[in-house]
């Protein structure tokens, strides 16, 4: 077994198999590339934009990707954890002489293996665009780099999501409104967005420290609601400034633009490492 | 208190948080970036990048770039060049400059502003989409304002 920085890579590459053959054995999986190649496609050229614009790039596509991999992702993740569940093994998964981090870690870079197979099928996209015009090679490849990234922290986002409520459909909707807080991080509806991420945080706070469910609720309405009050009356002038910092888009925006940025990649490493992170530790619970 | 494997996690965790964060907004200062377009498409000029690292703090220059949503085809090309830039500059600008783009539609409170603050008036541009001929009202102008805010 190869064993590294105290995970046993072994173990991370059997959840990995099990969890990427699961995907490609199952309808669903080729249901999600058939629409997600779909989806994307029509997204860039299936507008009128497309050609009045006469430019060979995916900058429509750049547009709305975030929101397409909010709906798109969920829906990959949110059987994680339920597949288990609904077929017993998660016990048996979870009383093996394994860690907690080697099994979201196997499970992570399953689905993020299906998505990045149906992103390489979506490349079409490249070669419609090579057939059309003359896209720029380094912009192209930024621009997937930059799909990909931003795929990669959704995925762990949804794992998480899973992780909290093994119901598919809970999963599916925490999943995707997790992702809208980041889309939206930089909107006019930022101090909601922000009130509710203060109050998660406050009852995860609560909960780790105190193991106390009913406490949670209070402390995360508390954390959550008192930031929103002094940003509703204008008391807190930076808390926008605060959350447009953590905004989804503003990152993307540089790779789809041929620019690659060391701070937008660490937001995208940083934020998939904390979601998996997190991720672990709430998995954990079951020993609180 | 004594602190249970759970409340490790929580630390470690917070600690990883803002190890993230402030190395993200570390390096975003620094504007450590690669433009890996054939063309150069985002590249700003080294004159330009020197006139910007130049810009004295206690008068910041702020970027009013009051540009259309919707331009002819013509000029689709320029205009993403031109926020392309002003992304740019803004990224590279730190304190000392500072990018506020504007979408003028006609009539609108910004185009008022572009016209009556700015003197920035729509430009007639012919347009030639769907097969027809007509004209378009068109805002591409930026105006540089120097000094304390």
């Amino acid at each position: 077994m190869t064993k590294a920085i105290g995970i046993d890579f072994g173990v991370v590459h059997a959840v990995f198999r099990k969890d990427f053959g699961g995907y490609l054995s199952n309808p669903t999986g080729y249901v999600f590339l058939t629409l997600f190649i779909g989806a994307t496609a029509a997204a860039a050229f299936v507008r009128d934009e497309f050609f009045t614009r006469n430019l060979a790039d995916l900058g429509l596509l750049n547009q709305v990707m975030p929101y397409i991999l909010a709906f798109f992702v969920s829906a990959l993740t949110m059987t994680a954890w339920a597949d288990e569940a609904r077929a017993g093994t998660d016990e048996l998964l979870l009383t093996l002489p394994v860690r907690d981090s080697e099994v979201i870690l196997g499970k992570y870079l399953g689905a993020l293996a299906m998505y990045s197979i149906a992103l390489l099928f979506s490349i079409t996209h490249v070669i419609v665009l090579a057939y059309l015009g003359d896209p720029d090679p380094g912009l192209m490849a930024s621009t997937y780099f930059g799909y990909w990234l931003m795929g990669a922290l959704l995925v762990a986002i949804g794992l998480l999501a899973s992780i909290v409520s093994t119901n598919p459909t809970s999963a599916f909707v925490l999943s995707v409104l997790a992702v809208a807080g980041l889309v939206f991080a930089n909107s006019a509806g930022a101090g909601i967005v922000g009130g509710v991420g203060f109050g998660l945080a406050g009852a995860l706070l609560w909960l780790v420290i105190r193991g106390d469910a009913k406490g949670a609720v209070w402390a995360g309405l508390i954390a959550g609601g008192v930031p929103l009050v002094l940003w509703a009356l204008g008391v807190w002038s930076g808390f926008g400034d605060l959350l447009g910092s953590i905004a989804l888009e503003d990152h993307f925006r540089s790779f789809g633009t041929g620019v690659v940025r060391l701070a937008d990649l660490l937001y995208f490493a940083g934020g998939t490492v904390l979601a998996l992170y997190l991720g672990v530790l709430l998995l954990g619970r079951r020993h609180w | 208190m004594r602190l249970r494997p759970r409340h490790h996690q929580l630390l470690r965790f917070a600690a990883l948080g803002v190890i993230v964060a402030s190395l993200t907004y570390a390096i975003g200062r620094a504007g450590t970036r690669v433009d890996v377009t054939a063309e150069g498409l985002s590249r700003l000029s080294a004159a330009t990048e020197k006139l910007i690292r130049g810009i004295d703090k206690k008068r910041p220059v702020m970027v009013h770039a009051f540009i259309s949503d919707k331009v002819p085809t013509e000029y689709v090309a320029t205009r993403a060049r031109l926020l392309n830039v002003l992304h740019e500059m803004d990224q590279a600008g730190g304190s000392g400059l500072r990018v506020r783009i504007v979408r003028p539609t006609a009539g609108s409170k910004a185009a008022d502003e572009a016209i009556d603050d700015f003197g920035i008036k729509p430009r007639s541009v012919v347009n030639r989409s769907g097969g027809q001929i007509g004209k378009m009202d068109v805002f591409m102008g930026l105006a540089f304002v120097s000094g304390p805010h």
